[in-house]
């Protein structure tokens, strides 16, 4: 008897919080989305997912403490699986055989990787950021646009914090390989004009 | 690095949402909700799982399945492509499966080796979900217009393929095209039905289902059409033999429900399986029965429209919850049921104004006389009025002015104080209303009675009885003007 009268009840708090952590996250799960798999109507249907499974895994009687980790990674799952279905892109597959080498010291240290950002322009680093292999661009997004710390990320990507440390390290690398090469592609292109002209 | 992230970051919080798109999303998140409740709080659960359930899938019905076929593909399905297209089935718009109910199940399913008939019936099957889905949509105000339009749309697409599926029939057998023709036409004046009855229960006058409602309007016009200039066809043997198959099929139906249905359903269904065998058999009776007659095939035509619809009642749960037998076949009497009604009607309000008349005669109260008078001016001009509506056939209205005369002969004998049978009583009239006068105010909203109590003359006549309250429109098939 004690019990009935709470069913109800519990049924409609576990509603009425998973409809507080659509509302709360959507916007950022959103975003993240859309920076991984550049698709914003794919990217919408991944968040649908991401809650529907949320709240199947609640229906399943599981109880979910925090739910901004929980659908980060449930999220992430599904991107990783997005991007199995897709074709494979040859760069991505060479980064493959990274995790044998585990970096250099110097990429290791976060003070190197401050130093290397303090050098990039955010803003043109947006512009470029699917021009990184997924693996990079993961960490870099979590790291900077969902702000999580490294032990979040390595908690979520499963991976170790100094392998965390070292894909920032070579992203932030490439993006502003990536920049200086648009800026001087930019750069030739006018000096061709104006010999032109 | 502060920098860099704070850019960074800037840049990215131009990434959202558009508020259409988060609505949309709560939407779909909302339904998928509903659909997969929380098992703990039981009961709520258990009838939202088994509305949605059958909602999506309206084929279900009773645990019976609609198309002869269903239970092969649903093996099909599970075994050869999987459980994931089995699942699928249960999809409503908002799941992730859904996409793969509609395009590739259902393009699956009618893609096998139907026959032409059945193709159209297949046709006419996916229709009626799609409009099952907008109208659960719809009760749970989760439908968006976008859904709306492709909902109309479908019911063009499938009202488009249904129809090149009856012309392809033509080919090859004209009378069965025919007969298609009259069952699909059926299948949509279902759906329309069910689409006003939810007006009516939502009380209001404009609603979302509008382009629904006007697609399906003008599909349904459009299968009448082709159906008045296709003369000859169907004959009349072969009208029987499919008609002969439907009832049936009906009978079977009613049999397999009986354990389930209340005894008020069962005894409203077996008297409309009634009506349309009296029906036939009247059709084959007439005097003319060959077989280009055109009136025994109307007849025919239109019981094989009432037994379509009864055989949806039957097997359709969506239907049954949406919509009143009554609402779905409404009252009809034969055309000469109607005569012999509005005849007995008439007699008696002939009969009633000569008493009337004589019993004015001797009054003295010269305000009752002229109240009399006015009356019965009235009831003249009723009593006309039903005659030329008899002569050109229009039986309802007919029976609706005969039936007002009678009341009105009524109030006037009451007015009067004199008895049905003539006498007068000795008190002067009074202003008492007859509780006679007002149950026969019920008269119009006829049902499809055992016809044989209507022959009484008597004034508390409370015509056809087990009236289930039946307040909708009752315009029989044939009248309807759309």
């Amino acid at each position: 008897m004690p019990h009935r009268k709470n069913t109800a009840d519990v049924a409609a708090g576990h509603k009425a919080r998973f409809l507080k952590a659509f509302d709360e996250y959507n916007d950022a799960l959103f975003r993240h989305a859309v920076l991984r798999v550049s698709d914003r109507e794919r990217a919408v249907d991944l968040v649908h997912d991401t809650f529907s499974k949320a709240w199947t895994y609640l229906r399943g009687g599981h109880t979910i403490d925090a739910f901004r980790p929980f659908l980060y990674k449930v999220l992430n799952n599904l991107i990783i699986d997005e991007y199995r279905r897709r074709s494979e892109s040859s760069l991505d597959a060479l980064m493959e055989g990274e995790g044998v080498d585990e970096g250099s010291f110097e990429e290791l240290r976060e003070s190197t990787a401050e130093a290397l950002a303090a050098t990039i322009d955010g803003r043109q680093a947006f512009e470029v950021l699917d021009t990184l292999p997924d693996q990079y661009r993961e960490v870099i997004i979590l790291r900077f646009v969902d702000e999580l710390g490294p032990r979040e990320i390595s908690e979520l990507i499963e991976e170790s914090e100094n392998t965390v440390s070292v894909r920032i390290h070579r992203g932030l690398a490439m993006l502003r390989k990536h920049i200086e090469a648009e800026s001087l592609a930019r750069e030739e292109q006018r000096e061709s004009k104006r010999t032109h002209e | 690095m502060k920098q860099f992230h704070s850019q960074l970051k800037k840049k990215a919080a131009s990434l959202k949402l558009s508020a259409i798109e988060r609505a949309d999303l709560r939407e779909r998140l909302h339904t998928y909700i509903e659909y997969h409740p929380m098992p703990d709080s039981v009961p709520a659960a258990q009838s939202t799982e088994v509305a949605s359930e059958s909602a999506a899938t309206p084929t279900r019905a009773w645990g019976i399945s609609i198309l002869r076929f269903g239970s092969l593909v649903s093996v099909l399905m599970l075994t050869v492509l999987g459980s994931v297209s089995y699942v699928a089935e249960q999809a409503v718009p908002g799941d992730a499966l859904y996409p793969i109910k509609v395009q590739f199940n259902e393009e699956l399913r009618g893609g096998l080796a139907l026959s032409p008939y059945e193709k159209v019936e297949w046709e006419s099957e996916r229709l009626s979900r799609r409009i099952a889905e907008a109208r659960l949509l719809e009760s749970e105000g989760k439908l968006t217009p976008a859904f709306e339009e492709k909902v109309a749309q479908a019911v063009r697409t499938h009202s488009d393929a249904a129809r090149a599926g009856i012309a392809a029939l033509r080919e090859s057998d004209a009378e069965e095209a025919a007969i298609a023709e009259i069952v699909f036409a059926s299948a949509l004046d279902v759906q329309s039905t069910m689409l006003t009855a939810d007006e009516l229960a939502r009380g209001t006058t404009s609603s979302s289902t509008d382009d629904i409602a006007s697609a399906i309007a003008e599909q349904w016009r459009l299968a009448i059409e082709s159906q008045t200039k296709s003369d000859g066809v169907p004959s009349l043997s072969r009208l029987r033999a499919h008609i002969e198959l439907e009832t049936t099929r009906a009978q079977e139906l009613l049999a397999s429900i009986k354990p389930y249905a209340t005894e008020q359903e069962i005894a409203d269904i077996e008297r409309h399986l009634e009506n349309i065998n009296r029906k036939v058999a009247a059709a084959s009776t007439t005097t003319d029965a060959t077989n280009e007659a055109e009136e025994p095939r109307t007849l025919l035509r239109e019981a094989l429209q009432r037994t379509s619809k009864l055989i949806a009642f039957m097997t359709d749960i969506d239907v049954r919850e949406t919509v009143t037998l009554s609402e779905l076949l409404p009252a009809e009497y034969t055309s000469e049921e109607y005569e012999a009604l509005i005849d007995s009607t008439v007699a008696e309000v002939e009969t009633a104004r000569t008493s009337i008349t004589a019993a004015v005669s001797t009054s003295t109260d010269s305000e009752i006389a002229s109240q009399v008078e006015i009356g019965l001016e009235e009831l003249d001009e009723l009593l006309e009025r039903a005659q030329t509506q008899q002569e050109s056939s229009d039986y309802l209205p007919a029976f609706t002015a005969a039936n007002d005369a009678r009341m009105i002969a009524n109030d006037l004998r009451n007015l009067l104080g004199i008895t049905p049978d003539g006498t007068s009583t000795s008190t002067a009239s009074t202003t008492a209303t007859s509780t006679t006068s007002t149950s026969t105010s019920t008269a119009t909203t006829t049902d499809a009675g055992a016809g044989t109590t209507t022959e009484s003359t008597s004034t508390d006549a409370t015509v056809p009885t087990s009236t289930p309250a039946a307040v909708g429109t009752n315009t029989p098939p044939a009248e309807r003007e759309e």
